[in-house]
């Protein structure tokens, strides 16, 4: 099977390249990653990362034959020859398939991914009934390796000022948990121009998703959420007003 | 409240409603125009000029052309934020976009005011 696998070390080359390999697969090799693992094994100066190696980690997203997804999940039977394999676009290469992911979790952080609740501790746990707890399905099942982030073209062009999908889709997850109290933080926190309005719904990151999740709809139901705030917020201001005028 | 809803104190989200509203007229207003067009099934231009003599046709083909406006105006701010990093000549192109949807509002609002049809 011939593979083309992107080719950058900053210490020694001056622009990246794309390097072709040949290999005979093996009856186990079934995945995209046990190729991988091969051609490593034949030149072990091809840097990549990988961990688990069936898609719970996230570790070896990479643009395969220019869509992204996880090495370890995309059968080899799947793909066109030769394998064209690049580091996911937008993010800045460390070494050939290794890309700095520093941004991307700068984006996923500023969504404060952690429940806010200063109400006083429970005994045990927080409680959630199983509507509520439903909810959160096709959320958390996020594993956060940025497949989805680094297809957006929004992303690509404002990484520093637009969340990206995988961050917006953590947002909702906090936002829709009926435990967490800070809902309204949440929501103004991504009033401005570019951290959630800057996408534009076409969808590369539902289309990506290894885990066949759909930030595209988290996104949407963070628009609607805003709109009802906005709404109720102008409804009491204006029960403040006689006539127009600010009584209060 | 709509109007409230668009205003300065929802940056992000008044961009993107005004954007989805504007949609959300001209395609009503084009279904309505395709209906029209289906119930008079013109074929000569007396027939066309049919079509749009009422007042109230005029005044919803007026609606749409500035929806239209409004909308690539957003969109296309979007697009020069987004491709072209030169700041000057960004800005050079936003104010061609400006310039280009106010002559289109005057255009379209002296086609439909009656000098023409």
């Amino acid at each position: 099977m011939k593979f083309s696998i992107y080719r950058f070390n900053p210490d020694v080359d001056d622009k990246p390249y794309m390097q072709d390999y040949e290999l005979t697969l093996e009856e186990s090799d079934q995945m995209l990653l046990d190729a991988l693992l091969r051609i490593k094994h034949l030149d072990d100066t091809l840097s990549m990362r990988k961990s688990c190696r069936e898609g719970v980690c996230g570790s070896d997203a990479m643009n395969i034959n220019g869509k992204n997804g996880l090495a370890c999940i995309t059968k080899l039977s799947d793909l066109t020859e030769p394998v064209m394999l690049r580091p996911m676009p937008g993010l800045p290469v460390i070494r050939d398939l290794v890309v700095d992911m520093t941004q991307f979790f700068d984006n996923y952080h500023s969504v404060m991914p952690y429940l806010k609740n200063e109400g006083p501790l429970p005994e045990t746990e927080r409680l959630q009934s199983p509507e509520d707890r439903a909810k959160l399905d096709g959320l958390y099942e996020c594993i956060l390796c940025g497949a989805c982030t680094t297809s957006c073209p929004s992303f690509w062009w404002n990484p520093d000022k637009f969340v990206g999908p995988a961050g917006l889709m953590q947002a909702y997850r906090f936002i829709a948990d009926s435990r967490d109290e800070a809902q309204d933080e949440r929501l103004e926190n991504l009033e401005d121009p570019y951290r959630l309005y800057r996408c534009h719904n076409i969808m590369n990151c539902t289309d990506v998703c290894p885990k066949k999740l759909n930030p595209n709809a988290a996104i949407a139901a963070i628009k609607d959420l805003k709109i009802e705030k906005a709404k109720h917020e102008e409804t009491q201001q204006n029960k403040k007003k006689i006539f127009g005028i600010k009584v209060l | 409240m709509l109007i409230e809803l668009l205003s300065a104190r929802y940056p992000g989200m008044r961009r993107w409603l005004t954007q989805r509203l504007c949609a959300v007229s001209m395609a009503v207003v084009f279904l309505a125009f395709l209906a029209r067009i289906w119930w008079l099934d013109p074929h000569t231009f007396s027939t066309w000029q049919a079509v749009f003599s009422p007042v109230v046709w005029r005044l919803l083909a007026w609606w749409f052309f500035i929806c239209m406006a409004v909308h690539a105006r957003l969109g296309v701010k979007d697009v020069l934020r987004d491709y072209v990093p030169h700041l000057a000549t960004r800005d050079v192109l936003q104010w061609g976009v400006e310039a280009s949807v106010w002559i289109e509002v005057a255009v379209v609002t002296w086609l439909f005011s009656g000098f023409v049809f």
